[in-house]
Formats: C-alpha cells, sequence, structure tokens
C-alpha cells in the first residue's frame, strides 16, 4: 500500500457516484441514495487515511513502517494494523503461504521500493529505477547475477510462521531482515471497511472500489451492483472482458498484466510467488473471484495466481465463483460463476 | 478362618490379574486419542509441507450468499457464431467520453 500523496477531492461523477485517485489507483464509491453521497465520501476517505496511517509500507511515520524498522523486537501497535496483521496471517495460513505478507524485502529488492505513481512514472519515462538486487547481486555475468538474484530474493522471504502477532498486547515481532507488505490484503480489506462505513453513515446501500477490489454493504440496486471485469481497473467498461451483477460481499480481480516495471532490464511485476522471491510465471493472466467479502476474494485471486494450474481445483474446492484468463486469453470459469451471453466458455483448464 | 482368609487373598490377586487383562483387552479394541492424535499432527505437519492444501484452522474463505449473476451486454470480444470457444484479447483501454451514469458498471480489474 502506498502512501496517500493525493488530496485529489473526491471528483463527483454523478448524482450517487464518486471517484478519486489514491495509493497510485482510482477509488470508486456508489450509493444507492443521492443525498447520502456527499456523507458517504467522507467517510470512506477518513477510513481509508487511517488505514494508510497504520498500514502503508511506504510512510516512514505510519505504524508498519515502526514495524518494519524494528526487525527483532516486539513492536507495539494499534488495533487497526493488529486487524490488517491478522487477515495477512489468516490469508497465508489459508494459502499455505501463497499470500505471505513477509515479502515486503522481496519487493523492495525487485524495485518496487516507493508509492506505485513514483516507480510506473520512472519507469514510463525509462529513469533508471533504484536497482538494489543488481546492487546486491554484484558485479556478474547476466545469467549469473540473474541466478543470484533469484536466490537473494527468495531468502528475504522469511515465511509468515516466524511473524508472531500478539493480539493481547498488542504487539508484533518480525525477524530481521524481514519487511511486512500488506499490499495483497489490505486494499481488499479496506474496501470492506470502507463500504461498510459509507453504508453506515448514509444508510443506504453502499459500493466501494480501490484498485478494482470491490466491496458492498447494505441492499444493493434492484438489479444489483453492476460490475465489469477485464484485465485492468482502469479500463473503461467496455474493454474485453465480461459485465455480471452482485447483490452483495466482494469481487476482486488480480491481474499480471498491469502494475509492472523493469528492474535492471529484467521485467518485473507486484504479485510475487514467496517461496521465489520472484514475480509468478503461470498459466493465467487475469483471476476474477466473488466471495462474502472483498477481503476473501481477494486471497483467492491472489493465491490463484500463484497456484497456477492447480488454482481451478483449488477454487472449486473452497468453493467460490472465479473467472480465469489464461496467458493465451482463453476464458475458464469455476463453480457458479455466470456463463458470459452470447459466448461459450470453457470450463476445463489448462 | 485361616482358609477363609488365603481365599480372600487369590480372589484380590485374582481380581487384579482379571483387571489388567481387561485393560489390555480394551486399549487394543480403543486405542484411545493421544497416540492417534499424535500420529494426526505428525501427518498434518508433513502435509502441510509437502502438499498445498489450505490448513482448517483459519476461518475459511466465505462463498458468497448469491453468486454472480450474468448481464447481457454487447462486447468488443465477443466472439463469432462460428468460433468455439471465448477468447479475450489485451486491448487498450477505451476512453469514455460521457460521465458514467447509475447503470455503468464498477470496472473490477488488476492494478
Amino acid at each position: 500500500m502506498e502512501s496517500v500523496l493525493t488530496g485529489a477531492a473526491a471528483g463527483v461523477c454523478s448524482a450517487n457516484h464518486a471517484e478519486w485517485e489514491i495509493w497510485g489507483t482510482k477509488v470508486v464509491l456508489r450509493v444507492t441514495a443521492p443525498e447520502a453521497l456527499t456523507p458517504a465520501c467522507e467517510a470512506v476517505r477518513d477510513e481509508l487515511a487511517a488505514i494508510d496511517r497504520a498500514c502503508s509500507r511506504f510512510r516512514p511515520d505510519s505504524e508498519l513502517s515502526a514495524v518494519n524498522a524494528g526487525a527483532g523486537r516486539a513492536t507495539r501497535i494499534g488495533p487497526l494494523l493488529g486487524d490488517a496483521l491478522a487477515l495477512a496471517l489468516r490469508a497465508a495460513a489459508l494459502t499455505d503461504g501463497d499470500v505471505d505478507p513477509t515479502i515486503g524485502s522481496a519487493l523492495v529488492l525487485s524495485g518496487y521500493d516507493r508509492d506505485w505513481s513514483l516507480l510506473a512514472r520512472a519507469d514510463r519515462d525509462g529513469e533508471p529505477a533504484a536497482a538494489p538486487l543488481a546492487d546486491v547481486a554484484g558485479r556478474a555475468g547476466d545469467t549469473e547475477r540473474s541466478e543470484r538474484s533469484t536466490a537473494i530474493l527468495a531468502r528475504r522471504v522469511c515465511g509468515w510462521r516466524n511473524v508472531a502477532l500478539d493480539r493481547s498486547g498488542p504487539t508484533v515481532r518480525i525477524p530481521p531482515g524481514t519487511a511486512i507488505d500488506l499490499g495483497a490484503t489490505a486494499k481488499a480489506w479496506a474496501a470492506d471497511r470502507a463500504a461498510q462505513a459509507a453504508a453506515n453513515v448514509g444508510e443506504c446501500g453502499a459500493l466501494v472500489g480501490i484498485g478494482g477490489d470491490i466491496a458492498t454493504a447494505g441492499i444493493a440496486p434492484a438489479r444489483g451492483w453492476m460490475v465489469h471485469v477485464t484485465d485492468d481497473h482502469r479500463a473503461d467498461h467496455r474493454a474485453p472482458g465480461q459485465t455480471i451483477a452482485i447483490e452483495s460481499g466482494g469481487l476482486a480481480t488480480s491481474s499480471t498484466a498491469v502494475r509492472r516495471w523493469r528492474n535492471e532490464g529484467k521485467e518485473m511485476s507486484h504479485i510475487l510467488d514467496p517461496r521465489t522471491g520472484a514475480p509468478v510465471r503461470g498459466s493465467w493472466r487475469t483471476v476474477s473471484v466473488a466471495a462474502a467479502s472483498c477481503a476473501d476474494a481477494n486471497i483467492a485471486t491472489t493465491a490463484a495466481l500463484v497456484r497456477a494450474g492447480e488454482a481451478p481445483a483449488w477454487l472449486s474446492q473452497i468453493g467460490v465463483p472465479a473467472r480465469l484468463v489464461s496467458t493465451g486469453g482463453r476464458v475458464y470459469t469455476v463453480g457458479d460463476w455466470p456463463a458470459q451471453k452470447n459466448a461459450p466458455l470453457r470450463k476445463d483448464a489448462p | 478362618m485361616n482358609r477363609l482368609g488365603r481365599v480372600n487373598r487369590w480372589l484380590i490377586a485374582g481380581s487384579v490379574a482379571l483387571t489388567g487383562v481387561f485393560t489390555e483387552a480394551a486399549a487394543s479394541a480403543f486405542p484411545g486419542r493421544s497416540s492417534s492424535a499424535k500420529q494426526a499432527q505428525g501427518n498434518a505437519s508433513a502435509g502441510a509441507t509437502t502438499t498445498r492444501t489450505s490448513t482448517g484452522s483459519a476461518n475459511p474463505v466465505q462463498a458468497p450468499a448469491k453468486a454472480p449473476e450474468a448481464v447481457s451486454e454487447p462486447s468488443a470480444s465477443e466472439p463469432s457464431a462460428g468460433e468455439a470457444s471465448s477468447t479475450e484479447s489485451v486491448q487498450p483501454a477505451e476512453s469514455s467520453s460521457a460521465a458514467p451514469t447509475e447503470e455503468t458498471p464498477v470496472v473490477s480489474g488488476g492494478s
């Protein structure tokens, strides 16, 4: 999670719809009662600001930064970060470590050491990004350095089981040399909390989308909330994909097609395999999952990208509707995910 | 009286012996929880490291109360009638000049 760099005011797009930027991504707010839009906006912004102060890896004054700086000793934390860490560890337990919050050091070494908006700009402008991985790997031939880099990345993921979270303190201790990154779970969790805050203050139905992670609360519109799943959350709703309607819970989409950059000539992406510390290289380009909460949906989508060929069976086992797009562009569905009208879908995964 | 005391001692000894026999028989028929729990833990530990399955201790991922429903719409990637499968291409996003309305879908995609 990046810091709140922008103080951009919420852009009101219609009577019940507002959008603005945060964490290098787009926030969308929809409410069923137009008169609730303004107070709902305020409630969402307050909620996200609080989460940013607690959980941002990029803010030097955040609670998480204090935890990472104090690796090796127990650090006292607040209840909000405690909740976020508990969710991250739950995600790790549910996925056998496919979603692991201790990948922070590996992300930094891969070049993701700053707010995404800054990294994306640097990459777009062809500026040489900080290349700590290359520096650590040392001077060597390309092949040898690549192998050394991979080994370094793998060693920097200490494993979620080494995180000691004491909810009674609350305190948390992580091993020296470790850094926590909550990017895999906190954004979706923030969407859940923000949607509920909006619904509570507005006494209406609410939908909050943060970077494509969609959470709902309260009573949905008569036809449900219309959601278009596609590769990039910034795409138009007419981009290749599928439009579906949800009544409750959350929907998340994870994709390796976005948030990519180059580090010393190597193509990197933000979804790492905790077992190697390197970007996932699997069967899927984009995975969408619907679940009872956006956090649960996001746990499933991230793990699916890591699990690659095992993803469809695992998603079926945990019983969530899912849509998977292969790297070749083929669309597969799992469980009760609806067929795309006018287009037959494959059920047999590659 | 002496004979009675001797009989009593034999009865007590016999009862103790029989109790031991019955205990052994019961242990064999019903192995109990401690040893099998250790065995299960051992298997689970081995399983957690060798097979990638979800653990049961954390609250599992919950499915939605109602599954998503399809919405009829014209799609840029809609295949022709002769195509056998659906293929989704990566295309640049089209910008929309019109302000989103209540009916405009919210986009869920990677970020």
